[in-house]
């Protein structure tokens, strides 16, 4: 209990110096408005942002995106990786190539998604769920592989069929693998995306911060990064109590 | 119920290396009710055949009936196993752990619910149905593995040195607690072990395994009637048994080992 006060006294403080730094610097510290605004400004901004209907339509694109290819990522990466890691064979042939497409820097591809769906949101969807794609895929491959014997001894000893071997036994023993690449994927999506909209589109939080800080609105292009970081963290506790496990591993 | 072994040999190929073989011309009748325990030096071959019994082996040769029907694989309802291991699913309550095999078998919820509940009982551990196995002790855990094993009311439970990891306190006491359940329920049990006097205690008849490869050189019949009671451990008759089973197992190592 003490531990958990000192940690959270000392996150506070920090936020505390972080602030407290920007004030410094937009008041005695003399920076120039249009590097750094001044907080008040930025609240300002916030509030006009947040009331806006212009705001909550881009961030429903935003979150549509999103989610489209974060379903597409965890539905094809699960069935991928369990496909692929049902004999030794496969998971030797697909691991190295999913994981080479995990480390790949995908950004590199952008450019053709462009080509290929338009700058409008398909062309998000596409580039996030292939980010999102592989760390799933990849955890799932080793999920499946990585299942303990014994269940399998069991479910065969009292009379699991195939179906049941591999609904009942093989997808809840993989399961902590597989969320654990779940949470990678969604947070990679999520990057993708924003960063996708920064980079080419014409709608999207992402593609309002990009056109604010171009035109030199700095006081809007905080409140935007303000109003990013209140979903990304919305998206991170999504994530994050997404699926705990009722269980210990390591029974 | 009689269960059958006719000059079983099994053979492990390998995929690297020579093959091995476990066991070689194991001849055995198992009868109902029967409390066969076996044992033997490590790597004599005793868990290869418990598998081959459970079907969950097929003998290289021989072969292995139960009333005269052959074994082709694995059949919890004939042949319920306890693992060494426990092998409890993590992701499951202990209750719907003991109903496991009941749901393979399409049983509905709720019956496959109540039978379990009823098998927790008697291993008296109905107050933990709603935990994890993580929750629960390894003597705990394994007492769920044995609840699991009976709610198939199999023709014959097969277990694998079901309390081998467990310390030697709760060993005896959970040994015993579960020899008396299984009496009770008039189950024929095969059970492998490496402790002289779990073999001695729970079982109706020792078979004594050798190595090399494995076969069963010597039986012994236990004359006393079960369930029985912790003093039988201080009678003549049982310490008779043990110094002869230890002889066999410890004392002269050429008598086991086959040339
Ligand atoms: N899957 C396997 N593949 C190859 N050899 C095996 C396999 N399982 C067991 N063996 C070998 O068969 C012999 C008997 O093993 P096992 O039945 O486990 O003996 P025990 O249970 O008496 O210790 C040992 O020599 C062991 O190395
Ligand atoms: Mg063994």
């Amino acid at each position: 209990m003490k531990h958990k006060i000192a940690v959270w006294c000392l996150r506070i403080l920090g936020l505390i110096g972080l602030f407290g730094a920007w004030a410094y610097a937009t008041g005695p510290g003399g920076v120039s408005p249009i590097l750094v605004p001044k907080m008040s400004v930025v609240w300002e901004q916030f509030k006009l942002l947040v009331t806006s209907s212009h705001t909550w339509s881009s961030a429903g694109i935003t979150a549509v995106e999103l989610l489209a290819a974060f379903a597409i990522a965890l539905v094809a990466g699960v069935v991928v990786g369990f496909i692929c890691g049902r004999t030794p064979f496969r998971a030797e042939v697909a691991e190295p190539l999913i994981a080479w497409g995990y480390l790949v820097p995908l950004v590199l591809f952008y450019p053709l998604f462009i080509l290929w769906f338009g700058v409008g949101m398909q062309s998000k969807i596409a580039y996030g769920a292939l980010s999102g794609f592989f760390p799933i895929a990849f955890n799932s491959l080793r999920g499946f592989r990585a299942i303990d014997q014994r269940y399998l001894k069991v479910a065969r000893a009292f009379g699991a069929s195939g179906s049941q071997t591999d609904w009942q036994v093989k997808m809840p023993a993989a399961l902590p693998m597989v969320l654990s690449g779940v949470r990678i994927g969604a947070a990679l999506c999520m990057i993708t995306v924003i960063l996708a909209e920064m980079l080419a589109s014409t709608r999207g939080l992402g593609y309002e911060l990009a056109r604010a800080s171009q035109t030199l609105q700095v006081a809007e292009a905080f409140a935007l990064i303000l109003i990013l970081l209140v979903f990304v963290a919305i998206v991170q506790y999504a994530i994050n109590h997404f699926g705990k496990e009722r269980y210990r591993t390591d029974a | 119920m009689t269960m059958n072994i006719e000059s079983v040999t099994l053979t492990y190929e390998r995929a690297k290396g020579d093959p091995v073989t476990a066991i070689r011309d194991i001849d055995l009748e198992v009868r109902r009710g029967e409390f066969v325990s076996l044992i033997g030096p490590s790597g004599c071959g005793k868990s290869t055949l418990l598998h081959c019994m459970g079907g969950m082996l097929r003998p290289s040769s021989g072969r292995i009936t139960v009333d005269g029907e052959p074994i082709t694989g694995p059949k919890p309802s004939r042949a319920a196993f306890v693992f060494q291991d426990y092998s409890l699913f993590p992701w499951r309550s202990v209750v719907d752990n003991a109903a496991t095999g009941l749901r393979f078998a399409g049983v509905r919820k709720a019956e496959r619910r109540a039978v379990a509940m009823k098998q927790l009982e008697l291993v008296g551990l109905d107050h933990v149905a709603e935990s994890y196995p993580a929750e629960l002790s390894g003597g705990m855990q394994q007492r769920v593995a044995v609840a699991r094993a009976l709610a198939m009311d199999p023709q014959i439970m097969l277990m694998d040195e079901p309390f081998g990891a467990l310390d030697e306190q709760s060993r005896r006491r959970i040994g015993i607690e579960m020899s008396n359940v299984l009496t009770e329920a008039e189950k024929t049990v095969v059970m492998v072990t490496h402790s002289l006097d779990e073999a001695i205690f729970w079982a109706d008849r020792v078979l004594v395994m050798g190595k090399g490869p494995g076969r069963i050189v010597r039986e012994f019949v236990v004359d006393a009637p079960r369930p029985r009671r912790l003093d039988f451990m201080t009678t003549a008759s049982f310490d008779t048994l043990r110094a002869e089973l230890f002889g066999l197992l410890e004392g002269a190592p050429e008598e086991v080992v086959a040339p």
